[in-house]
């Protein structure tokens, strides 16, 4: 996009302050100084953590920060008029006219109790693009076919509740471009989409680009950025670290901070090393990775958990039946880590609640450490329970919010009373590298990486044979989630402990398990080694994967 | 794909039958009470009245000497074709003392209902989200409406507007002006309520995720509220519809006694204390019914307020 004649800039910006007064009335900067243009047919990226600052600089096109900030700027050209003087009628020409705004999880972004074509159609009626409703119901059919929903004339009719999470966020695609607005601001649009769903989302946004749409991408996702931005920008607490062009940005980044998010994807190069750097690091070895403490190999004469032919069918509301698991077969052995991949529906989630007993299988059993285990009633498996403990997604839902983090803990620590569970709670503590004085703190006062700290510790406080985790860190930031899956590693090491993970994160299962198993539809269509079966797949569903896995594909991210 | 007979019948046809159901409990409830009190069934019907041959009567009419089984029967069968039987007291039969005054109550209820609902947005909507002092003055009022006793808003009114004023009739049930002060006095606690519901639930779906979307298609905020926000907050005020509805109706009695109003409340009033228990039995009946038929009605409109219950 770097041509002589570049177009007019659709938002030119300078020296961008965005502030909140705090409870004293102070002014607090949540972004300091930023400067960016966006022309015609180009993508830029705004990459950054929770509270850097990302999302507040992409409102703030919009005017729609939050009632009492403060937006000030040196130059805030939107195509090419002063925004710092628009009125409340200028700024409403801006929204949906001039630029769309799409967000994360349309289930929520959209209203509910409205139908797809209306909402879709609502931008082109409040700019007078379509009168009638016939001419608006035309007009969202056709948004619906451009952004590739099939049966438009159907969806049309429908509400978000009834659409699947890719034709939904579709949908909301669909509803930001109906008012043909020549910039698109996209705030996370693929988080917590699946691989192959997110692949089809970011391709109907770089179609937009290139018909000469401007397109303001904000994403923790630095392989989601390399895909498609052609120009990046980093953030952290407010200000930019590192703009330039992508590749230049992901392949030499000059701050530290973009080195260390770098570092932090895991990915199948990774595995065997920390995707935290020593913070101190500094200079030349900054980017050698640092190997991960060696561990003893799994033992497969010793299987922990066995899962012989599970099935389980669910009545749908329709009258139907929905298979979730289809004749499941799987171990995991002594020490080792097992990582169970699958897209939304694949049945990972009655794999574990199956597996914790929680849920009885239709058929197939499940033996614990060579006992029996599905089918037994609960006191009987009692003694085994501390055997194999669990870490959520998100922990803060596990955890009784009037409970201290000593009595957390100390739920598996029954055998210990007084004292020495005191010192056990604050051994663990140590353990998972809090600090002692976390131990009278609440769930409500921990951060998202405290508290996933706390759930692992609750779970080796039971001294356990396997822990299942169930996408431990996908709710986590990028440097958290690298922290988290570095102490997990770490404790694996320490305590030869199994380890099921299930995760949609085929990045994070090839950096952290030793097998893998993939499930589709309730049938695992492959298990192999967590490398050699995606760089092989013998499976076209694996290869799909594969495929539509974004990726940082620069020499950073290779082990030196 | 859900068609609309699958949703009448998954979900209005067992609100029907509900209703159905808690109607005949009420009808019920009101057979065993009148067994239930001391004395015998014919002194209870008779009242205060007295007259050779009226036993005897009361007792052919009313199957005493049959089985309680058949009584009872009888009894639902007679109220089931709207025969309620005859009031001793006012020597009529019981439907010819009530019919011609449900009307006068229902178009006072009617009328508060209405203009409740329409005080309530409007408070809501103009004040949901909006600056403190807008909202702290509207949730005074709306508290001062809530606390105040049903009587002492209608003395009030009546002080102000037809004694001092003299815009509005002090009592009667001539035409729209002698509606206006009964119609408000009984309004003004339902809005108070339901202003203060609707606030909250807008206030709630205002930061829902879906408004900034809205916004961010350059909606006007009036719009914003009005097609978007206020259908959400409807839901959690539908709910307490029901509850609002008796409500109406309990206040309709004194407001008619303040105001001088036939109706309902006059009827029943004057048949407690004349003990004439036909009418009484009736007038219990009946409010049992309109509560069932207004509850109903209610949850009936929950599944088109809110397609997520057509579609799961």
């Amino acid at each position: 996009m770097s041509n002589a004649r570049r177009p007019a800039p659709l938002v030119d910006i300078a020296g961008l302050t965005i502030s909140f007064p705090n409870d004293r009335g102070v002014q607090h900067a949540v972004a300091r100084n930023v400067s960016f243009t966006i022309s015609p047919g180009e993508c830029v990226a705004i990459v950054g953590e929770s509270g850097s600052g990302k999302s507040v600089t992409a409102r703030a096109l919009l005017n729609l920060v939050g009632g009492n900030a403060r937006i000030e700027a040196e130059r805030f050209l939107i195509n090419g008029a002063d925004a710092r003087a628009f009125n409340a009628s200028q700024w409403r020409r801006v929204r949906g006219g001039f630029a769309g705004l799409v967000m994360q999880d349309a289930l929520t972004s959209l209203d509910p109790l409205r139908t797809i074509g209306k909402e879709v159609a609502e931008a082109a009626q409040i700019h007078g693009l379509a009168r009638g409703a016939a001419a608006l119901h035309t007009l969202a059919t056709a948004t619906l076919a451009r952004v590739g929903v099939p049966d438009p004339e159907e969806r049309a009719r429908q509400y978000a509740q009834q659409l699947s999470g890719g034709l939904r966020q579709r949908a909301l695609i669909a509803a930001a471009i109906a008012g043909q607005p020549r910039l698109i601001i996209a705030d996370e649009p693929t988080t917590a989409l699946d691989a192959s769903v997110q692949a089809q989302v970011l391709s109907v946004l770089r179609q937009r680009r290139d018909e000469g749409a401007g397109l303001l991408l904000i994403s923790h996702d630095l392989a989601v950025v390399a895909g498609i931005a052609d120009r990046a920008m980093v953030m952290r607490d407010g200000v930019v670290l590192d703009s330039g062009p992508t590749q230049e940005v992901l392949n030499a980044p000059r701050h530290p901070w973009t080195r260390r998010l770098i570092a932090a994807s895991p990915s199948a190069s990774t595995h065997g090393y920390r995707l935290t750097r020593p913070v101190t690091a500094g200079g030349a070895n900054l980017d050698a990775r640092e190997p991960l403490p060696p561990r003893a190999a799994p033992d497969l004469a010793r299987p922990v958990l066995e899962a012989h032919n599970l099935r389980k069918h669910y009545r749908t509301t329709a009258g139907g039946v929905f298979t979730a698991l289809d004749g499941v077969s799987f171990t995991v052995n002594a020490g080792e880590v097992l990582g169970l991949v699958g897209e939304s529906g694949s049945g990972k989630s009655t794999c574990a609640k199956i597996a914790l007993g929680l849920l009885e299988p239709d058929d197939g059993e499940i033996h614990l450490l060579g006992a029996h285990w599905t089918g037994m009633k609960e006191r009987a498996r009692k003694h085994l329970r501390r055997k194999m403990q669990y870490i959520p997604q998100d922990p803060l839902s596990s955890f009784d919010p009037r409970h201290t983090v000593t009595d957390i803990i100390g739920e598996n620590l029954r055998a210990f009373s007084g004292m020495s569970r005191r010192e056990r709670v604050m051994d663990l503590l140590a353990l998972v590298g809090l600090d002692v004085h976390y131990a009278s703190r609440r769930p409500g006062q921990l951060s998202g990486g405290q508290r996933q700290r706390i759930a692992i510790a609750r779970a080796l406080a039971a001294d356990p044979a396997i822990i299942i985790c169930d996408e431990p860190v996908s709710a986590l930031d990028v440097s958290i989630q690298a922290q988290v899956i570095d102490l997990l590693a770490d404790l694996q090491a320490q305590t030869g402990v199994a380890l099921l993970f299930i995760t949609h994160d085929l990045g994070l299962v090839q950096h952290a398990a030793d097998r893998v198993i993939i499930l589709k539809d309730g049938r695992v269509v492959e298990q192999g080694d967590a490398r050699a079966i995606f760089r092989n797949p013998s499976h076209s569903y694996t290869a799909e994967l594969v495929a539509a896995l974004p990726r940082l594909g620069f020499g950073l991210i290779t082990s030196s | 794909m859900t068609s609309t007979r699958a949703m009448i019948t998954k979900r209005i046809a067992p609100r029907l039958l509900t209703g159905l159901l808690v109607a005949w409990g009420a009808v019920t409830a009101a057979f065993i009470g009148m067994h239930a009190l001391p004395g015998r069934v014919e002194d209870i019907l008779a009242g205060d009245m007295s007259w050779p041959g009226l036993r005897e009567a009361i007792a052919q009419e009313w199957g005493l000497d049959q089985s309680v089984w058949s009584q009872y029967v009888g009894f639902i069968w007679r109220i089931a074709q709207g025969d309620f039987g005859t009031s001793y007291v006012m020597r009529q039969p019981v439907a010819d003392v009530i019919g011609p005054q449900i009307w006068p109550t229902v178009h006072l209820a009617l009328s508060a209902g209405i203009l409740a609902v329409v005080l309530a947005v409007l408070a809501a909507t103009l004040t949901a989200g909006r600056g403190r002092i807008a909202r702290a003055a509207a949730s005074l009022i709306e508290l001062a409406c809530v606390s105040a006793p049903v009587f002492w808003i209608g003395l009030l009114l009546l002080l102000a507007f037809s004694f001092t004023l003299r815009w509005f009739p002090v009592s009667g049930a001539d035409g729209w002006r002698a509606l206006v002060l009964p119609a408000v006095t009984l309004a003004l606690p339902t809005a108070g309520l339901l202003a203060q519901v609707l606030r909250e639930a807008m206030e709630k779906a205002l930061v829902q995720p879906f408004v900034v979307t809205t916004r961010a298609r350059g909606i006007g905020e009036t719009l914003l509220r009005l097609r978007h926000v206020l259908r959400h907050a409807a839901l959690p005020a539908v709910t307490l519809g029901g509850w609002l509805v008796g409500g109406l109706l309990g206040g309709a009695v004194i407001t008619e006694k303040v105001f001088g109003r036939p109706g309902l409340g006059t009827v029943t009033l004057n048949a407690v204390l004349s003990q004439d228990a036909p009418v009484v039995l009736a007038v219990v009946m009946l409010a049992a019914l309109i509560h069932v038929l207004a509850s109903t009605a209610l949850d009936v409109a929950y599944v088109f307020i809110d397609p997520r219950l057509k579609v799961q």
